[in-house]
């Protein structure tokens, strides 16, 4: 459904991503693995035209969308949950997911935010609450439930698992893969958490330096134990 | 009582709600895009000089409500300025360093001030207040021209209608957060250029309806565009820079003070206005409502 490359990412004068292709087929989950700093975030924003600048195709069902806006991306079908949440903190939970009403394509409509506490449980009790008032995990929880509301059809995460607590990563992760199976939700993922990657996606692409160093299958991934020591490990 | 108290309290009121309709616009568009536009006073000069002319073309004395409804045709013809002036000037400014908004937005306050002088010439006029709110009324000792009355219940009004729709409705919650954050409402599909296109036109709407609105007011001369500028950015900024509620309560608390003020030391006017302006960035510089943006 996306194929991009090979693309070149800036901040000002700053080369960040180098000739990095990927591609992504419909209902396919693929991971983005790299240490901090390797340009992870820096490729999903100019992916969803969110600040770097960018050089090279970006194709979504054959069309070239590389010179269309964030919000037009959005209605395309592409929900980005950002590494830092950005979720609004004067609105309610039940508000902050209504805003990605927004970005439901044409002729679609978005879940009702019952479906939306189906899938997310633990958000139903805050609905009314503050987005201030949340807790990170729970803050991350509701930027996923918010991304998810306009029905995507590719869900771009940013190291969800940053910074929260074991019980609630395996229940995104549990969520994340009902959806892939139940709706064919595909799924491009930035992480470092190998088992939270894994557990999501069939594929992975390692970067390091704004390069990719290697692309493959896990198994592919896991016969080269060196890969990890070099590229992952602290 | 009457002369020390409740007269500089009243005209105090009064010229806070000349102020705070004169900035509403400037406020929302600021709170908003992040762009301070010096040439806010033009339009509402503008907005001044259309209502000026309607009220000439239909001649002679107007009622209260054609005074209402000419104010409101003067910030129609001012939001449809603000939608070219949006295309031409503020679009590309969004891309580019804030130094330069100040440039072109200065600039453009001499385009609207040549425009006038070139479209009315540099002449004085002056508009008759309409017969209904020419009149004065009198509690007790107390002495309050009907206008200022008028003047003070549109303030208010125009106050509470602002702050309901910020908090109340969808569009004023969007509002808020495209203000507070218009990069997600990008990635969350609001197209956010748009939407600085209707919140340009809404401010310049509300410039040209002030205009038409404090006219009888105000002697008409190209001078207008910057009368009441010193008074607005001093309630934009005191108020927390962008924030309607803190623009109002600032306006209130600066031109009250400045109005008892003047009562002490009436050889310099307005010289209150400063120092009340002074001690509250002093006190509080982050403004009265910091934080929140509108
Ligand atoms: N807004 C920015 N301006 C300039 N440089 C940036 C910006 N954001 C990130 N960078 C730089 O880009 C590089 C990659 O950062 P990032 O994409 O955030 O990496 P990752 O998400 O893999 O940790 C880093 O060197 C970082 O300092
Ligand atoms: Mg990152």
């Amino acid at each position: 459904m996306l194929e991009a490359g090979p693309l070149d990412m800036f901040y000002g004068d700053s080369h960040i991503i180098q000739g990095v292709s990927i591609a992504v087929r419909e209902g396919e989950g693929i991971a983005i693995l790299g240490r901090n700093g390797v340009g992870k975030s820096t490729l999903l924003k100019g992916l969803m035209a969110g600040g770097p600048q960018v050089r090279g195709p970006i194709r979504h069902e054959g069309a070239e969308i590389g010179r269309l806006s964030n919000f037009e991306r959005a209605r395309r079908g592409f929900g980005f949950v950002p590494e830092d949440r950005r979720i609004y903190p004067h609105l309610t939970v039940a508000e902050n997911i209504a805003m990605s009403g927004h970005a439901v394509r044409a002729g679609a409509s978005p879940h009702t935010l019952d479906e939306i506490y189906g899938f997310f449980p633990m958000l139903r009790g805050l609905s009314n609450r503050l987005g201030f008032e949340l807790s990170g995990g729970q803050q991350q929880v509701l930027a996923i439930a918010r991304a998810v509301y306009a029905r995507p059809a590719c869900l771009l995460l940013d190291e969800p698992t940053e910074g929260i607590a074991p019980v609630i990563v395996e229940e995104i992760a549990e969520r994340l893969i009902e959806m892939r199976r139940a709706s064919g939700l595909t799924l491009i993922l930035a992480e470092q958490n190998v088992w939270f990657a894994r557990a999501c996606t069939t594929r992975l692409y390692l970067l390091d330096s704004g390069r990719v160093v290697f692309s493959g299958s896990w198994p592919e991934f896991d016969a080269q134990p060196e890969l990890s020591a070099r590229y992952l490990a602290v | 009582m009457v002369d020390y108290v409740l007269s500089p309290l009243f005209n105090g009121l009064f010229m806070a709600m000349v102020v705070f309709l004169f900035t509403t616009g400037l406020t929302l568009i600021f709170g908003i895009l992040r762009v301070l536009n010096f040439a806010h006073g033009g339009f509402f000069m503008i907005g001044a000089y259309v209502a000026f002319s309607i009220v000439r073309l239909v001649g002679g004395e107007t009622s209260v409500l054609a005074y209402l409804a000419i104010s409101t045709v003067a910030g129609i013809v001012v939001g449809l300025l603000g939608l070219v002036v949006e295309r031409v000037i503020f679009r590309p400014l969004q891309k580019v360093d804030e130094a330069y908004s100040l440039i072109a937005t200065y600039a453009l306050l001499l385009i609207t001030e040549g425009a006038v002088k070139a479209v009315w010439g540099v002449s004085f006029h002056s508009v008759a207040t309409p017969d209904l709110l020419g009149g004065a009324v009198f509690a007790g000792d107390l002495f309050m021209p009907t206008y200022a009355i008028f003047i003070i219940a549109i303030g208010v009004a125009s106050y509470a209608l602002l702050e309901w729709v910020l908090q109340h409705t969808d569009t004023g919650k969007l509002m808020k957060s495209v203000a507070s954050d218009p990069w997600m409402a990008g990635m969350l599909g609001v197209n956010v250029p748009r939407f600085y296109t209707f919140i340009v036109v809404l401010g310049f709407f509300l410039a040209g309806i002030a205009g038409g609105l404090l006219l009888p007011n105000q002697t008409l001369s190209p001078n207008l565009a910057s009368t009441f500028v010193i008074q607005a950015f001093g309630a934009l900024i005191v108020g927390g820079m962008g924030n309607i509620r803190g623009t109002f309560l600032a306006a209130i608390m600066l031109c009250v003070i400045d109005s008892f003020g003047s009562l002490l030391f009436s050889e310099v006017p307005g010289l209150f206005f400063y120092i009340a302006m002074t001690a509250a960035l002093l006190l509080r510089p982050q403004g009265l409502i910091a934080g929140a943006r509108l």
